[in-house]
This record gives C-alpha cells, sequence and structure tokens, in this order.
C-alpha cells in the first residue's frame, strides 16, 4: 500500500466498507432500480460525439477517456453521470455516450455525496506530509487533484460518488444528482490517466441534445445559449428511454 | 527518437495541459483515442513509445513527461534519469517535483528492480545496494553539495534538499520510497539531521514500533525512538 497512514485510516475504512456493501445502485441512484446507475452518461461536444458508433463518424470503437485535467474534480478518472440523472452533464456537450459498467460488485466505493465521509478526506489531506507545502503552492487545482489521487491510491478506491460542482440549473439538481469519478489502475494502488477506460464498456452516442452551454460567470454556472425551452420537463428522456435507445444502438434526440 | 511521440505531442499536451478547461481536454483526448486506436494501441496504453533515444527535457512540457512517466507500458523504455534531473531543477512546484520522485519509482522495471532488492539499507548504511533510480542518484548527488555547503561554511542547501526529498519519499510510502528515504537518513551526518526528525517526528505518530509502515526504517538511529 502506499502513502503514509494516519489515524483516521480506520474511520475512512469503515466509510469505504459501508459505502461499497451498501453497493453502487444504492448511493449513486438511490431508490431507483440498479439498471439506472449499471449504465452511465458522459456528455461530449458535437465534433466528437459522431466519432462514438453508431455516430455515423466513428471509424473505430473507443473506450471513455480517463481524464488526467485537474480541473475535474475527484482526481483522474473517467467522469460520468448515472442513467438515472439522463441530462444532468449536459452542460458538457450536445452528444451523450452511454456506457455500461457491467460489474461493480467488489468495488471499493466512496460516498463524497455523505458530509461525513467528506469530511473524513478533509481530515486526512490535513494529516499528510506534504500537506502544509501543497498550501503554499500557487497552483491550488494541481495539489487538489494531486491529494485526491493520493487519497483513491491509498485506499484503493475504485469509484466515488460526488454531488454535481457545476450546473445549469434546468438541467442539473445539485441537490439530488449524483456524478461519479471511476477509477482505471495501472497498477496495484496507482491511477492510470490520460488513457482510454477499459472498466465502462461498449460507449456508445446514444442522446444528441438540442441545445449549447457555455461558461458563465465563475466557471461553475453555464448558460443555455437557445434556450430557455419552456417545453424542457416534457422533453427528457426517462432513464428507461435512455436504456432502451442504447441496447438498441438507436439516437435519442432531446429537443424540439 | 520516436516519431510518433512527436507527431502526436499537440494533441497530448492538450490532454495534460492544467491550464485548459476539462472539456478541452477531454475533446483533445478522444482524438488522441481515435489516434491510438486506429495505429492499434491497447486500451490503457500511452502510444507506442519505442525508446526515449534523443529526446530532450524541453521537447515536453513537464505534465506530458509526468503523463508518460506515469503510464508507462511494462514492456515500454523508462524515462531516462537525465530527463528527469533536468525537470525537477526546472520545476520547483512541489506538485510536479512529487509526481517526478513517485512516478519515477512507480515504472514497471524500477518498481520491479526494487522488489527484488534487499528490503533493507546496504551495510555501508547507505543506499548504495539499492538499485539504480532518479532518487537514488539525487540523493547521492547531494552528498557532492553537502561538502561544497561544507566548504562555504554552512550545510543550507544539502539539507534543505535532503529534507524535501525525504518528504516527497515518505508521501509516495511505497516500500521503494521508504527504504531510499532510510537510506538517506541513516548516516548520522550533521546535514542530515533534518530529514531525519521529519521522520522521527512522522514515525512517532504512526508506527514508533516500527513494526510495519516503519520497518524500513528499523536500522536508523533516531534520538528519541527506541
Amino acid at each position: 500500500m502506499s502513502g503514509v497512514p494516519t489515524s483516521i485510516d480506520r474511520a475512512i475504512e469503515s466509510a469505504i466498507q459501508a459505502a461499497s456493501a451498501a453497493g453502487l445502485a444504492a448511493i449513486a441512484a438511490p431508490g431507483l432500480p440498479a439498471d439506472e446507475s449499471r449504465y452511465v452518461v458522459k456528455y461530449t461536444g458535437a465534433k466528437y460525439g459522431g466519432r462514438y458508433p453508431p455516430g455515423p463518424n466513428a471509424k473505430t470503437s473507443l473506450g471513455l477517456h480517463v481524464s488526467p485535467n485537474p480541473g475535474f474534480t475527484w482526481g483522474a478518472g473517467v467522469y460520468a453521470c448515472p442513467v438515472a440523472y439522463p441530462v444532468s452533464g449536459a452542460i458538457y456537450g450536445r452528444c451523450g455516450i452511454v456506457a455500461e459498467l457491467p460489474q461493480t460488485a467488489g468495488w471499493r466505493l466512496f460516498n463524497a455525496t455523505d458530509p461525513a465521509a467528506a469530511n473524513l478526506y478533509v481530515q486526512w489531506v490535513q494529516l499528510q506530509p506534504l500537506y502544509p507545502m501543497l498550501t503554499l503552492t500557487a497552483h491550488a487545482n494541481w495539489a487538489n487533484h494531486l491529494l485526491r489521487n493520493l487519497f483513491k491510491e491509498r485506499f484503493t478506491i475504485d469509484l466515488v460518488v460526488f454531488p454535481p460542482d457545476e450546473f445549469h440549473a434546468r438541467y442539473t439538481n445539485r441537490l439530488t444528482d449524483r456524478w461519479l469519478a471511476i477509477s482505471e489502475w495501472r497498477a496495484p494502488g496507482k491511477l492510470a490517466s490520460g488513457v482510454d477506460a477499459t472498466r465502462p464498456t461498449n460507449a456508445r452516442l446514444t442522446v444528441i441534445l438540442a441545445e449549447e452551454f457555455e461558461v458563465y460567470g465563475s466557471g461553475i454556472r453555464r448558460q443555455a445559449l437557445i434556450g430557455p425551452t419552456p417545453t424542457l420537463p416534457t422533453m427528457i428522456p426517462t432513464a428507461a428511454d435512455v436504456i432502451a435507445a442504447y441496447r438498441n444502438s438507436n439516437l435519442l434526440w432531446v429537443g424540439a | 527518437m520516436t516519431s510518433q511521440l512527436l507527431l502526436a505531442r499537440r494533441l497530448l499536451e492538450a490532454v495534460v495541459d492544467p491550464d485548459t478547461s476539462a472539456r478541452e481536454s477531454d475533446e483533445a483526448a478522444i482524438e488522441l483515442a481515435e489516434v491510438r486506436a486506429r495505429i492499434g494501441v491497447a486500451a490503457g496504453r500511452t502510444l507506442s513509445i519505442d525508446t526515449f533515444e534523443g529526446m530532450e527535457p524541453d521537447d515536453l512540457s513537464p505534465f506530458a513527461w509526468l503523463y508518460l512517466l506515469e503510464n508507462q507500458a511494462k514492456d515500454g523504455p523508462e524515462v531516462p534519469i537525465d530527463i528527469l534531473e533536468s525537470l525537477f531543477l526546472e520545476y520547483g512546484d512541489s506538485v510536479i517535483r512529487f509526481r517526478l520522485v513517485s512516478g519515477s519509482l512507480s515504472q514497471p522495471r524500477t518498481r520491479a528492480h526494487y522488489a527484488d532488492a534487499a528490503h533493507s539499507v546496504s551495510g555501508d548504511g547507505g543506499i548504495s545496494g539499492l538499485p539504480d533510480s532518479f532518487p537514488k542518484r539525487r540523493i547521492v548527488a547531494l552528498q557532492a553539495l553537502a561538502d561544497e555547503d561544507r566548504l562555504e561554511g554552512g550545510s543550507t542547501a544539502a539539507q534543505q534538499a535532503l529534507l524535501e526529498m525525504v518528504l516527497y519519499l515518505l508521501q509516495d510510502g511505497s516500500e521503494a520510497s521508504l527504504a531510499l528515504a532510510a537510506g538517506a537518513i541513516t548516516p548520522e551526518d550533521d546535514w542530515r539531521r533534518s530529514a531525519r526528525s521529519l521522520v522521527e517526528n512522522a514515525l512517532r505518530t504512526i508506527d514508533p514500533g516500527r513494526q510495519a509502515f516503519g520497518r524500513a526504517f528499523r536500522n536508523v538511529r533516531f534520538d528519541g525512538l527506541g
């Protein structure tokens, strides 16, 4: 095991075991059918959505990508939403790429939507030898990214469930939606990043949204460029619609 | 020199650039993934890199180097130590420096060499018996810096540099890192005292009996630990 042991390791381990025992469905889409978290959706720009079959521009079968960018909240990982929240991540592009998490039994889960668990992370960070040095760097996002990677590596966390931290109020429900950061391992206890993911499988373009968004204000909010769309609530597909479209390799249009 | 790496570097840089937005980074990653898929690179791999021969440190940004360093294929070439050394000296940011140290020791071959080596400090109480690696060379080079410091009547530069390196090694916490940290603080020179105190203070709260995490330091003489 890499990293440094701390006095709260046991409490963190308990939190991971509790979340893992509850299972992905229970913490990522509480009260909803398991399929709604077994399938995930990641939105990307129109220029790139067609590269995922069954898009007409697909020349090969691409996997989702393990993002290395420090702009992502929970360190290196594949960022996606359970299809239980079908347009929660639509602020990132018009094309919804759906993929499957075929097997999450045995995964070690961390539920960052639970304030007590999130607080354990905050305490853990402050016990790290590098913490004082990292608080002095000018590049706070690099430091945060590193600390979250170290945390996930130390406790071999396969998946973090966290609340949305960027949003458009009509597409993203900050209180109830859940987003996922899925780890990809290159060696025991070592995260991969910047490579194609192997854990979410069979990524396919499934949803196309009739809206574009741009960063607004501090970057936390998004502004809809076409909207407001008064009938939006009637246009949003259900999770079952998305799953059916994905299974049948159909495209689902969201909009007028 | 690997032509694939140089041809793909604009995309690679866009993927890893910490100053691009997450969306731009992901979009560049999709293009890079398509390139990889069409030339038959296996999932989980970066690019088909045969060699880093001829590459210079400034051929790529530190983040692109870190990406290559941290995603080494088992049978791929390791990032040359000279390049790591150059990046370490050029970039003072602790995130970059830590990742250089940690990433260098997690390269598959280096990791295997350390796993094969005896997990203890060599007979001379230093690190000479440990396999070659970037952090090992840094630590060895600090002796010369300490000698220079002594001629100038102080020991600040070497002392600070060792303290920083030991901090990174402790944070990494891998067997290789702890073996190097133990080797680095075993000789009882004055200029190693700050680093030794750092480890001693950490062990006091983590593992005073040196049974688990602290096992690598069982041959180190600390003032306050039994």
